[in-house]
């Protein structure tokens, strides 16, 4: 298997409300577009998804109705609530700031100090 | 956080469309990755195993997710009571056994709380009770009180006070005479100011109170109470305006009060003006003003202020005190109040019963102390059977707060249970309680399971949920390891630590059932006391009847006593007949002393004790049983022209003549007798009748002839039967009826049920503690019968060998007798020690007995040995019987 990273908690949230802010999904499409986005490079455990998909609705960042899937089978499809939309754009730009600190901290010389 | 409370509610409530959904959802995602997978070319088998590692523990992630609902819990609580109840099934006899046990503990506290709450705690129904204050006496609390010339004046000069109000406690002064309709009744009145009213701040049920105009005016208007209200009007509005006689002047009704406003006292009917009662403006009282006779009446003002917020009440006494003094400077006299103080108004109740409810507070406490003793000991014992489950739910991953969790779920759904059964016992003994208590504890009619006893009761509960839940609790902590999987098997260390802490709790329960028994002893002794105490007379085949006849004139009255004493004398089945003006003491007789003895000085005021004059007619003597110990009886040659004749008891022989002999002797009373201030001669001496109680000591008395002591009449018809006094009733009553229709009639009863009543607060607090008593003691022995059951069925290897290296039966009987006697010997041990501090405080309900009499307690510690050892026989029985061939194989 490849060298897979590590997620760390609340960043399965973060992508799940990215995935979901592109257009409604069910879980297991909330799944497939993980591994779209993301490129391969997080495998995460399929079932954990779905904890962390109740726990969403249950915040009310997600709102779940059930509907019909393109196979036609019964599913229950997620959308973001203006709520989740705010809490996307505020942990990304949460997560843009934290990764850059990290950069810099990282890139730090032994002179730098 | 309301999105988050809506969306857990929605999935509780709808659980099994939540589980339904859930398994959809992941049904659905498992069969598109094992499309997917098939799709990329894998056989379905494979695909459907690829896809199912793919997704993980599919319970676990649902698990997971009920979690993030916040569903988790709420799944644990209704596991753990599923558990329980199960639990509780499971056992029946012994989930009965705790039940019923907690539940009586529980119910008898509540049951005495709400007595104490209705009568002691509850705060008097009155406007802002807090504020209320009695001006007494501290010398003289039942009769001292304000001079009626003193009211006035007292008033205008105290400050501090946002009102005033003077009021008679009820006394022969406040007897009336009633007539409703035709028929009448005497009862009690409460004569009071107009600014009574206003000041207790109680609004009347019906019409309307009077006030300082009415009092001012000497209008004659009265306000009625509720009771008198429902039993002789109806309980009618178009009460209002009728008009009420008392003592043959008419009062116009203008209220009536509700029942819960008892004020001055519990039995009075009506109130009114005190300026319209009939003695407040009689010239002849003014006039003897100075006798001792009247002297009663003008003291007997007593007076209820209400303070000002900003006051406190020793500023008020101080207060009062300084303007006693300067009403005493203004004009001194001597039947004024030497000293005042001012108190806050409390329930009426006296010292001895608050004794009697705190005592019996205590019992139920020790009763529900044993109770849960009792309950916890047996858990604890079953708690043992439960290790392996906890290790194994330890192992299975329960943590330490789940565990804990269940035991108190087990511990709410027992106290629960128990408490709600505990209620309804209080429910149901609340009212025997009220039936059966005596009448010195006001408002115990209202006693009843009310909010805060309720709250009280919950409680309770808690406290039994800790009994209970408690034992296993630090039971766990020590099986969540592997030794809890060893604990079956093996047994003998550990169980020997749970005998040891089992033992204590029956030391402890001994203790307190001792305490308990100690006071129960020391009561039934004292009342077997009292009881055997001699009254001086016989009162067996003794009939009373009092007759009272509204206001006639002297000499009529006089007329009618005669000819009604002549044919009660003459009805066959009367052996005696006799009267006196009054047949029963006030529990506080008047301090009094004799003005002067012939040929001696007389006691001066300040030493002054109890001493009561009464005047007797007819064979009053013979009548109640008296024994003439001296001297002859009153006979006809005593009249209003012979010399005057008196008859003394023995405590007044003893008071002033100690080692002389009172016949013959002459003395006179603070009133004059006789035409001329005459002397009156002692003619004889009665032994003491003790007629206010048993429990005290008798009055001196002067008894004179109803013809020579100016009294107007003698009330009390005293009729000695010769076989049994009931069937002399009837007769007795028509006797009376021919002489006179109008006369009110009380009685006739005998007077041992009069005497009777006299006992009843006693009778009343002995039977309580006694019953409370007998309970620990049947709690504690089941308590040490089940302790060493238990220690036996834990020890039969044990016993075994012992026969085994030759040991008989009788042998072991006598070694698990001993044991169980030790540990009952350390409780008594320990209680001695408890009741030796305790037992001392209920002394003021103790009479001819100390506290520390060695025959009760010995009575008391061999009952409670002996019954230990009964208890634990049959247990000492079965390891008499244990077969070692069959126990060590």
């Amino acid at each position: 298997m490849a060298e897979q990273a590590d997620l760390l908690p609340g960043t399965l949230d973060l992508l799940i409300l990215k995935t979901v802010s592109l257009g409604p999904l069910h879980g297991w499409g909330v799944m497939l577009r993980i591994e779209q986005i993301a490129g391969g490079s997080f495998v995460i455990e399929e079932g954990a998804l779905y904890p962390a998909l109740y726990r969403l609705v249950h915040q009310g960042a997600l709102a779940a109705e059930w509907g019909v899937s393109d196979n036609n089978r019964r599913a229950k499809f997620y959308t973001l609530t203006p709520n989740g939309r705010k809490r996307l754009k505020d942990e990304t730009e949460n997560w843009n700031r934290t990764v850059a600190a990290m950069a810099t901290a990282l890139r730090a010389r032994p002179s730098e100090l | 956080m309301l999105k988050r409370l809506s969306s857990w509610l929605g999935a509780v409530l709808r659980r099994d469309a939540f589980e339904d959904d859930l398994d959809d959802e992941v049904r659905f995602h498992v069969q598109q990755r094992t499309a997917d997978l098939i799709r990329r070319g894998l056989s379905p088998a494979e695909a459907a195993r690829r896809a199912r590692i793919a997704f993980g523990s599919i319970e676990r992630h649902k698990d997971l997710a009920r979690e993030s609902f916040g569903l988790r819990l709420c799944d644990e609580w209704r596991a753990d009571l599923r558990l329980a109840l199960r639990r509780m099934r499971a056992a029946p006899g012994y989930t009965l056994v705790v039940i019923a046990t907690l539940a009586l503990g529980i119910g008898a506290n509540t049951a005495i709380v709400s007595v104490i709450d209705a009568v002691m705690l509850r705060p008097l129904p009155y406007r802002d009770a807090s504020r209320l204050v009695l001006l007494t006496d501290p010398d003289d609390r039942v009769n001292g009180g304000f001079l009626k010339k003193d009211i006035g004046t007292v008033a205008g000069q105290l400050r501090g006070f946002d009102g005033f109000a003077a009021y008679y406690r009820d006394s022969g002064y406040s007897r009336a005479f009633l007539t409703i309709d035709g028929e009448p009744e005497q009862a009690q009145g409460a004569w009071v100011s107009g600014a009574l009213f206003p000041i207790m701040g109680v609004a009347p049920e019906v019409g309307r109170v009077f006030g300082q105009d009415e009092e001012r005016a000497g209008t004659r208007v009265a306000v009625l109470s509720h009771g008198l209200w429902v039993r002789r009007f109806a309980g009618t509005p178009d009460v209002l305006g009728k008009v009420l006689t008392i003592n043959g002047a008419g009062f116009q009704i203008i209220g009536v009060m509700p029942e819960s406003f008892q004020f001055p006292a519990r039995d009075q009917v009506f109130w009114a003006p005190m300026t319209t009662n009939p003695y407040w403006n009689d010239p002849d009282l003014e006039r003897t003003a100075d006798t001792i006779h009247t002297r009663g009446f003008f003291q007997r003002w007593q007076v209820i202020g209400r303070l000002r917020p900003d006051v406190t009440l020793a500023q008020a006494q101080s207060d009062a005190q300084a303007v006693l003094r300067h009403v005493e400077q203004a004009g001194p006299d001597r039947f004024r109040s030497r000293r005042l103080t001012v108190e806050a108004l409390r329930a009426d109740l006296s010292g001895r019963a608050r004794t009697t409810l705190s005592m019996l507070f205590v019992a139920v406490c020790c009763v529900l102390l044993i109770a849960c003793t009792n309950v916890a000991s047996l858990i604890l014992a079953r708690g043992a059977d439960r290790a392996k489950e906890i290790a194994v739910r330890t192992a299975l991953g329960a943590n330490h707060a789940r565990v804990l969790r269940q035991f108190l779920v087990e511990g709410l759904l027992l106290s629960g249970c128990a408490t709600a059964a505990g209620i309804g016992l209080a429910w149901v003994a609340v009212p025997l309680l009220i039936t059966s208590a005596p009448g010195d504890l006001p408002r115990i009619e209202q006693a009843g399971v009310s909010v805060p006893v309720l709250g009280f009761a919950l409680g309770l509960a808690l406290v039994a949920t800790l009994a209970v839940s408690a034992g296993p609790a630090l039971q766990a902590a020590r099986w969540r390891t592997s030794e809890g999987l060893d604990l079956q098997t093996r047994g003998a260390t550990s169980s020997r630590a749970l005998r040891h802490v089992r033992g204590l709790l029956i030391v402890a329960e001994f203790a307190i059932a001792l305490t308990l028994l100690m006071g129960a002893g020391l009561l039934f002794r004292s009342l077997a006391t009292v009881e055997s105490v001699d009254p001086g007379f016989d009162a067996h085949p003794v009939l009373a009847l009092r007759m009272t006849v509204p206001r006639a004139s002297p000499g009529r009255l006089a007329a009618l006593h005669a000819a009604v004493l002549a044919r009660v004398a003459a009805l066959p089945g009367v052996r005696y007949a006799g009267a006196v003006n009054d047949l029963f003491e006030p529990s506080a007789p008047n301090r009094l002393g004799l003005r002067a003895i012939d040929g001696r000085p007389v006691d001066a005021e300040s030493h002054w004790t109890a001493l009561s004059w009464k005047s007797v007619s007819g064979d009053f003597f013979q009548a109640i049983g008296a024994s003439l110990l001296k001297g002859r009886y009153f006979n006809d040659g005593d009249t209003a022209e012979s010399p005057l004749v008196a008859i003394i008891d023995e405590s007044m022989a003893r008071r002033y003549w100690p080692d002389g002999d009172p016949l013959g002797a002459r003395i006179k009373g603070q009133d004059p007798r006789g035409p001329h201030d005459d002397w009156i001669t002692i003619i004889g001496v009665v032994r003491d009748m003790r007629r206010s109680g048993l429990e005290y000591d008798p009055t001196p008395h002067v008894f004179e002839w109803f013809r020579q002591s100016g009294v107007d009449s003698t009330e009390n018809i005293v009729a000695r039967a010769a076989g049994d006094p009931r069937a002399l009733a009837a007769s007795l009553r028509s006797a009376v009826r021919a002489e006179d229709r109008t006369a009110v009639l009380s009685g006739p009863d005998t007077v041992d049920d009069l005497l009777a009543g006299q006992l009843a607060p006693r009778r009343f607090e002995t039977w309580l503690l006694g019953l409370f008593s007998a309970i620990a003691l049947i709690l504690a022995s089941v308590g040490i019968y089940g302790v060493m059951h238990y220690s036996v069925s834990q020890r039969r290897q044990e016993i075994g060998v012992r026969m085994a290296l030759g040991a008989r039966p009788a042998d072991v009987l006598r070694l698990v007798e001993r044991e169980g006697l030790e540990l009952a010997l350390a409780g008594v041990a320990l209680g001695a020690i408890g009741a030796a501090f305790v037992v001392p405080l209920m002394s003021n309900l103790l009479f001819g007995i100390q506290p520390f009499d060695p025959l009760t307690a010995g009575a008391v510690v061999t009952a409670l040995l002996g019954i230990a050892a009964c208890a634990c026989y049959v247990p000492a029985r079965q390891a008499a019987h244990v077969d070692p061939v069959e126990v060590l194989r």
